[in-house]
């Protein structure tokens, strides 16, 4: 990479600031249309496959049997730890120290955190399911008078998704869904013999709801067009990043796109700290940042502005950006800034034995798993409608057990060990992942107190409210009621502690909207009232259907960037 | 933690639950199989005392004795592990609860005629009522344990720890799943549905 030195300019076309999925994409089509683009990214730069030090690991090469200790948990990850899985040495590293990057939550409340400061961001170890949003998801908010209206409808983006889809390379099948529109797809990973029975019957017994794969970012076939990315092997140790560059990442993928072109400069360390405004010109000038390393101050200037330091970094950045004009942080006229915080609420479902398919296995291990899209409260469908709103996917798998059963199961001898290396009966279960309302009380601020490098706090106000209590229970119900329905044995449900932001889908905070009076971007995820300040993370999200949202992100941030460049070359920016 | 369904829901759905990869990891040996010989007369038990280490080695073997087929618990001198994990990752709480189980145990293992005793008393599966109680006993944080209740907690946590690590660290030991399950590092294709008689034995990854 092109990295950041004495050398480098000051002043670029066009400056991004964060590597992960979406300043990933903004980077790739910057330097794509031929602007010298400056890449800023806050955390340590990781270099493709000789990064990825953990990847080849077996369980016993791993120290302490692959765990943290008690003490450092609590120490350092007391946050990052609430997923249950982030925390393990294998990834440890592409996660943040909550001891090094506090942050606060209004007291009886929570908010989950979770993130990676490094080149990539969390695109290095995200659970790469990517589902297009419908027309139904667009046009939500207006037609239940929720929030404010989208400014934009799926015709606008279809033909982004189909742009980016083909240069991620996503896994899957096209299915003819009213809410979960068809894509470019490669070939589909397999179902399990359980998932395709349960896939049959539900194809019988339900109008509504039916089984497909997940739709994942890996290439499963026709590796020609990735260029130097390879096939996906089904090892299933994509966290640690993938030495085939089977999934997309930002390291696999955009980035050595837009380092391709010669426009790009990287510069890692780099906490962008405020974007510059000029009252004059009503545009922002560049990007100050602290080298989070030595602690010294640069300042960046560039025509365009791409701010994509996630949801709530880019937010933060927004908001510690005052000025005259903008004293409660840039573009924040409508008072919106920080507020509407979403995510999808999830850790409810169901799981059951499945007797009659004791001679047949797998073989690979599917780094994905099975989907069952959205059935509730389609329009059109008025016998599905619910005491709630909006609606909810499943994601689960079915495999047999290991030996794992053995800790579980009271047992021991010699016929209970040999037992143990067979494979154990099969399993099914599925989660829940629904969506969240925008709240304008569910937000997020900037606390008097700073961290190591001067920064403000960021504070947290969220809770779940009626209309997501009363869909939880709808998805424990409909998941028993599923798995029932195929004759599935010892069906339960499940319903674990859940704390928005722990579904990873943080997003609204600074939405977008037709009116400046209620929102802070517009249709193409300008600044209102700072056209060369584009935001086109999830922060910009005005509504958070119930699908993962990358693959959104992405289609966004392409659009964004070609139509910044058009504007530019108009003169208009 | 459940006695019985602690890890039954780990191993269901996708990216945000933990893989098998992921599971298998959850304790592992320190490479003892290697060289068991060598390190067996020169190891010396950290957390664990001599007695225990013994102790424990012969209850962990009568739950994984050598067969016809593989090496037992004992042969693979895999008490290390337990004795590095509850030593290195443990917090102070929770090795005091292990120890003061460690000593209910070593008074239960005392008072058994011999460890087939042992293990026909307390190792194997309850009435259902009890096991119902034993599992509320085991939610419960040791502050919440009435008096009469404590042995039998400390002694139920130790077990569980005992028996959890002592498995995990077996299965997911180098010689096991390289040689006795079916190891297989880069899948490459994956298929979804074959007959389990092409594959045999469970998956070690
Ligand atoms: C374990 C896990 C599983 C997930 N699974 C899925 C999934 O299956 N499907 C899905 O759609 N989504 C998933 N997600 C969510 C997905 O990772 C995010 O939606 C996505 O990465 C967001 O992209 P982003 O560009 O907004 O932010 P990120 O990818 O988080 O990147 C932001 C970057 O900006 C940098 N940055 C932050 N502040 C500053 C600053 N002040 N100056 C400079 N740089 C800064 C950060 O260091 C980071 O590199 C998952 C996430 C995790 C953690
Ligand atoms: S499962 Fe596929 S994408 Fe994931 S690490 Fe393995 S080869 Fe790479």
């Amino acid at each position: 990479m092109a990295l950041f030195n004495e050398k480098s300019p000051l002043e670029y076309d066009a400056i991004v600031i964060g590597t992960g999925i979406s300043g990933g994409w903004a980077a790739k089509e910057l330097c794509e249309k031929g602007l010298k683009t400056l890449v800023l990214e806050r955390g340590r730069n990781v270099t493709h496959i000789a990064d990825y030090k953990t990847a080849a690991m077996d369980p016993w090469d791993l120290e302490n049997g692959g765990r943290l200790a008690e003490e450092e948990l609590e120490k350092d990850y007391p946050k990052q730890r609430r997923t249950g899985y982030t925390t393990r040495p294998e990834w440890v590293h592409n996660f943040v120290k909550d001891s090094e990057h506090p942050y606060e939550e209004e007291e009886g409340t929570r908010f989950d955190w979770i993130r990676g400061y490094q080149v990539g961001g969390r695109s290095l170890v995200w659970g790469r399911q990517s589902y297009r949003w419908s027309e139904m998801d667009f046009e939500a908010n207006a037609k239940d008078g929720v929030a404010i209206d989208w400014p934009i409808r799926y015709k606008d983006v279809a033909s982004w998704y189909d742009y980016v889809e083909s240069f991620v390379g996503i896994s899957g099948m096209n299915e003819g869904l009213k809410q979960l529109p068809d894509g470019k797809f490669l070939a589909p990973m397999d179902f399990t013999c359980v998932e395709t029975d349960l896939r049959k019957q539900m194809k019988s017994k339900w109008k509504h709801r039916m089984l497909t794969i997940g739709r994942t970012a890996h290439i499963t076939s026709e590796p020609e067009k990735f260029g130097k990315r390879g096939e996906c092997q089904h090892r299933n140790r994509c966290m640690r990043g993938c030495p085939y560059g089977a999934y997309f990442s930002s390291n696999s993928s955009t980035l050595p796109a837009a380092e391709a072109t010669g426009n790009m400069t990287l510069r890692p360390d780099a906490i962008a700290t405020e974007i510059v405004y000029d009252e004059k010109t009503q545009r922002a000038t560049g990007v100050r940042i602290i080298d989070s390393k030595t602690k010294e101050t640069f300042e960046f200037k560039a025509k365009i502005i791409f701010c994509n330091a996630s949801t709530v970094g880019s937010t933060s950045i927004l908001m510690q950006s005052k000025s005259k004009r903008f004293p409660n942080g840039l573009g924040n006229d409508s008072g919106e800034l920080g507020h509407n915080m979403m995510d999808h609420h999830f850790q409810v479902g169901a799981s059951a034995d499945v007797d009659g398919y004791e001679d047949k296995y797998y073989k690979g291990r599917r780094p994905n798993g099975f989907y069952i899209p959205r059935f509730r409260n389609l329009p059109g469908h008025k016998d599905s409608k619910k005491d709630f709103i909006r609606g909810y996917g499943y994601q689960g798998g079915a495999s047999r057990e290991n030996w794992q059963r053995g800790v579980a199961e009271m047992g021991y001898g010699q016929k209970f060990k040999d037992d143990l290396f067979k494979p154990g009966p099969w399993r099914i279960g599925m989660n829940g992942f629904g969506e969240i309302l925008p709240y304008h009380d569910n937000k997020m601020e900037l606390t008097d107190q700073k961290d190591d490098w001067g920064l403000p706090l960021v504070k947290f106000y969220t809770t779940l409210r009626d209309n997501e209590m009363k869909m939880r229970e709808d998805m424990k119900d409909a998941a028993v009621e599923i798995f029932e329905a195929a004759g599935y044995k010892n069906v339960k449900p499940f319903e674990r502690s859940y704390g928005i932001g722990l579904g990873i889908h943080e997003m609204g905070t600074a939405r977008m909207g037709k009116d400046p009076k209620t929102s802070v971007l517009n249709k193409w995820n300008q600044i209102h009232t700072v056209k060369n300040v584009f935001v086109t993370d999830g922060s910009c999200m005005t509504s958070a259907a119930c699908q993962n949202p990358s693959l959104t992100y992405m289609a966004l941030t392409a659009r964004a960037a070609n139509f910044a460049v058009e504007e530019l070359k108009k003169g208009n920016l | 933690m459940k006695r019985r369904t602690a890890l039954k829901n780990l191993s269901l759905g996708i990216g945000y639950t933990m893989t098998y990869a992921g599971m298998a990891a959850f304790v592992t040996s320190c490479k003892a199989d290697n060289t068991i010989k060598e390190v067996a007369t020169s190891w010396k038990p950290s957390f664990l005392d001599e007695a225990q280490s013994s102790m424990l080695t012969d209850i962990l073997d009568a739950f994984l004795p050598t067969t016809k087929s593989s090496p037992g618990f004992k042969d693979l001198n895999l008490i290390q592990v337990l004795d590095n994990v509850v030593n290195k990752l443990y917090k102070k709480e929770d090795q005091e609860i292990f120890s003061a189980g460690l000593a209910e145990v070593a008074t239960k293992f005392g008072a058994s005629k011999d460890l087939k005793t042992f293990m026909e008393t307390h190792m194997t599966k309850k009435p259902k009522a009890e096991e119902a109680r034993l599992d509320k006993l085991l939610d419960l944080k040791k502050e919440e344990v009435a008096e009469a209740d404590l042995k039998e907690y400390h002694f139920q946590k130790a077990m569980n720890s005992i028996r959890g690590i002592g498995i995990s660290s077996y299965f997911s030991n180098e010689t096991i799943a390289t040689e006795h399950l079916n190891y297989d590092p880069i899948p490459g294709k994956y298929i979804g549905c074959m007959p389990v008689s092409e594959v045999g034995n469970s998956w070690a990854l």
